[in-house]
């Protein structure tokens, strides 16, 4: 053989090597993503305590982050001031944080902090903007109860969404919680329809399985929270991260806490409108999600606190946004075993090819997740556009692996690169409330929609006797 | 109490083993047939590339070829290599342009990016490693590689856990199902036909990267498109039942 054709041959034995092993990867996630499918689907789901939600209320402090939200602030103030929640004794605390904002946001601020006692306003003027985790850092020295919720400014919670949050914290296993988030402006465009259906079966099919299995549901950085003396255990919120919610999540299960997911506390975000103002938050959630790659990798591998399942979600979950550049990497080296034929060891072995020709497009079981939490949630229109995923995920490709690349320079490079270029706040217009009453009103009048009067069944105070009992039980061991 | 958030369905196992039943059916149908279905497609192939006027042979045979292969005449002749350096550099600026343009979508920059570094990679390739000889007849083979009777099994596979298996009417399954197969069988034979054509009208750069392209990413479309409609009446069925019940 001539030098060319040998190197030719060892491109071509790489490149089949390299598909393989991306193939082999791909087959993980589907096989992981039928499981959740199938559990959800079709098996019995836990509720995560909600029989307890309205008969245990520990003090709870809520965190709202704001940079320029003059258009929203006034919408989420009105929000918690008229939570169905105790606020009795300083139980409840509503601690806005002005980050630096230059627009109507301190005033808005100052006005409710004025009008309710509860509210708290706190100003960092002329140091704020340089990203979330540091203003709810701000938040968390001034928060003073025990249970602490954060919600992104542009949310729009209902009534029950607190005391369907706090429930799980009635475990003392459970140190964070994370409830599910809903776009409320879905028909606006093409990117919110889209962020809609991939919202759907994140957290309906995805989360709710992780949990229903015991596996690891992630906090997601809002419309969540933890127990403020565990928040200070693992070292509060990472400055340094640009996803301090995946990497909360880790730490929190890492030092043996849980995180528990709540699906029946629904809140309202205004999704992004357009593809720019997508690729700019794609582009934080997956460098910030690289960087917790890189940092809990072999630390999730080696700790003696999971489970082998846990470990291994762990690590799949680590590696979600670096799938689509697996994907473009199997595009490209696909290519080679199309032009210099399918190897030998293809035609031993026929189902290796059918498993290449199925990976090739990453896996199906993602549509049968989006599909299937759409038809849980009885929205038939959204499933006719379940085909348009595919435009999605061609925008995960193009930005997951751009990010993924950057992510490896910050973390060469070190945090310091990390906070002024990167942290890219995403714009809101305000139009959440409008929408959310829009939607408000249909559900109340649609009778087979989710909107249903939340019900009691009775149990709740046996549940919780039954928790504190076994907790009682628990310390006069340890003191014996 | 909460029922639409902790709601969850009962499998119908019985619709289950009927679609594995058919899956089985239809692979082993696959298996056992596929050269048959083969020389199917290629007479198909062959009266519609009659029909569009594109010079061609089709020889079927078992012993010599992997498959059915049709035989074009086409007046080949090699790029220049100056011209290959020019179709090199035009591609590789459409890839960085795509790149920092900011007013082009991200979906429409992984196309451009996916499709310009393929057509590089075709191009080095057809230059400097395994170029086409200049010969005046060239050679397409239809064999299961590229004849598209993995997707058959494919789509088989896919739809009966993930749709079989859902709350509702065996008939709209069965019948999506045998629509997503038909689909298929019918846009293999139209992308065979156009695969074919290429090569005689565009050469066998033209027709390597079409054929790549054409081949698993266009399926996935309707794969998904034909089990959205499919769910899409699944959940119509569901949402007719409960109105008959509270009725």
């Amino acid at each position: 053989m001539t030098l060319e054709s040998q190197i030719v041959s060892l491109i071509g034995h790489l490149a089949n090597f390299v598909l393989l092993t991306i193939s082999a990867i791909m087959c993980l996630y589907v096989m992981r993503h039928i499981r959740f499918f199938w559990n959800r689907m079709f098996k019995e789901q836990r509720r995560c305590y909600q029989d307890l939600a309205g008969a245990y209320t520990p003090s709870v402090s809520i965190l709202i982050p704001m940079h320029k939200e003059e258009r929203v602030a006034a919408d989420i103030l009105e929000r918690f001031v008229e939570m169905d929640y105790p606020k009795d004794g300083g139980r409840y605390e509503v601690i806005a944080i002005d980050d630096g904002s230059t627009d109507a946001t301190p005033s808005i601020v100052d006005e409710y902090a004025s009008k309710f006692p509860f509210v708290k306003a706190v100003h960092r003027a002329g140091n704020g903007g340089n990203g979330k985790p540091e203003a709810l850092n701000v938040g968390l020295k001034v928060a003073s109860n025990e249970i602490v919720l954060t919600f992104d400014a542009d949310y729009l919670p209902p009534r029950d969404c607190v005391k369907r949050l706090v429930a799980p914290f009635a475990d003392v296993e459970v140190g964070g919680v994370m409830g599910r988030v809903v776009p409320v402006n879905s028909p606006e465009s093409l990117v919110t329809r889209l962020i809609d259906i991939e919202r759907a079966g994140g957290y309906q099919i995805n989360q709710q399985a992780r949990y229903n299995l015991n596996l690891i549901p992630q906090f997601g950085g809002t419309v969540g929270g933890f127990r403020r003396s565990v928040l200070k255990a693992v070292g509060e919120f990472d400055e340094t991260k640009l996803a301090e919610d995946t990497d909360l999540t880790y730490k929190l299960y890492l030092y043996g806490w849980k995180v528990a997911y709540v699906n029946a506390a629904e809140c309202y975000e205004e999704a992004v409108l357009s593809w720019d103002m997508r690729e700019k938050q794609l582009t934080r959630w997956a460098i910030g999600h690289d960087q917790c790659l890189f940092e809990y990798f072999f630390e999730t591998l080696k700790s003696p606190i999971l489970t082998f399942w846990q470990k291994v979600d762990g690590i799949l979950l680590l590696g979600v946004y670096t799938t689509p550049l697996l994907i473009l990497i199997g595009w490209l080296t696909g290519l080679f075993t199309y032009l210099a034929g399918a190897p030998w060891w293809c035609s031993v072995f026929p189902g290796i090819l059918f498993v290449f020709a199925y990976n090739s497009i990453g896996n199906f079981a993602i549509f049968a997740e989006a599909g299937g939490s759409l038809f849980l949630d009885q929205r038939r229109r959204s499933i006719w556009l379940l085909p348009l995923v595919l435009v999605n995920l061609l925008a995960n490709v193009w930005v997951c692996s751009k990010a993924f690349f950057q992510a490896i320079f910050l973390h060469q490079r070190g945090y310091e690169q990390v906070k002024p270029p990167v942290w890219a706040k995403t714009q809101k217009r305000g139009v959440g409330k409008d929408n959310y009453n829009k939607a408000l009103n249909s559900f109340r009048n649609n009778n087979t929609h989710r909107w249903d009067k939340t019900e009691r069944s009775g149990n709740g105070m046996r549940y919780y006797n039954d928790i504190k009992n076994a907790e009682t039980k628990r310390n006069h061991r340890k003191r014996g | 109490m909460h029922a639409q958030y902790s709601r969850s369905l009962r499998i119908q196992k019985v619709h289950f083993f009927v679609g594995l039943a058919i899956s089985l059916v239809f692979t082993s149908l696959i298996a056992f047939n596929g050269f048959n279905f083969w020389i199917w497609q290629a007479s198909m192939v062959d009266w519609l590339l009659s029909f569009a006027g594109v010079s061609h042979k089709l020889f079927i045979s078992s012993g010599v070829a992997k498959g059915p292969t049709f035989e074009m005449p086409i007046n080949f002749r090699p790029i220049p290599f100056t011209t290959v350096i020019v179709l090199l550099f035009v591609l590789a600026s459409l890839a960085v342009i795509v790149n920092i343009f900011r007013g082009i979508p991200p979906p429409v920059k992984a196309v451009s990016f996916v499709v310009s570094i393929l057509a590089i990679l075709t191009l080095l390739w057809q230059t400097m490693v395994s170029p086409i000889p200049a010969y005046t007849l060239h050679w397409v083979t239809l064999d299961w590689s590229c004849s598209g009777v993995i997707n058959l099994c494919l789509i088989t596979l896919i739809y009966v856990p993930f749709l079989f298996t859902i709350k509702g009417p065996l008939w709209v399954k069965v019948f999506w199902l045998f629509v997503a197969i038909g689909f298929s069988i019918v846009w293999n034979l139209l992308r065979m036909s156009l695969v074919t054509a290429t090569l005689y009208y565009f050469g066998g750069l033209v027709f390597l990267l079409f054929h790549y392209i054409l081949g698993a990413f266009i399926d996935f479309v309707y794969i998904v498109t034909f089990y959205s409609l499919a769910l899409a009446h699944l959940s119509k069925s569901e949402a007719s039942e409960a109105i008959k019940f509270d009725a």
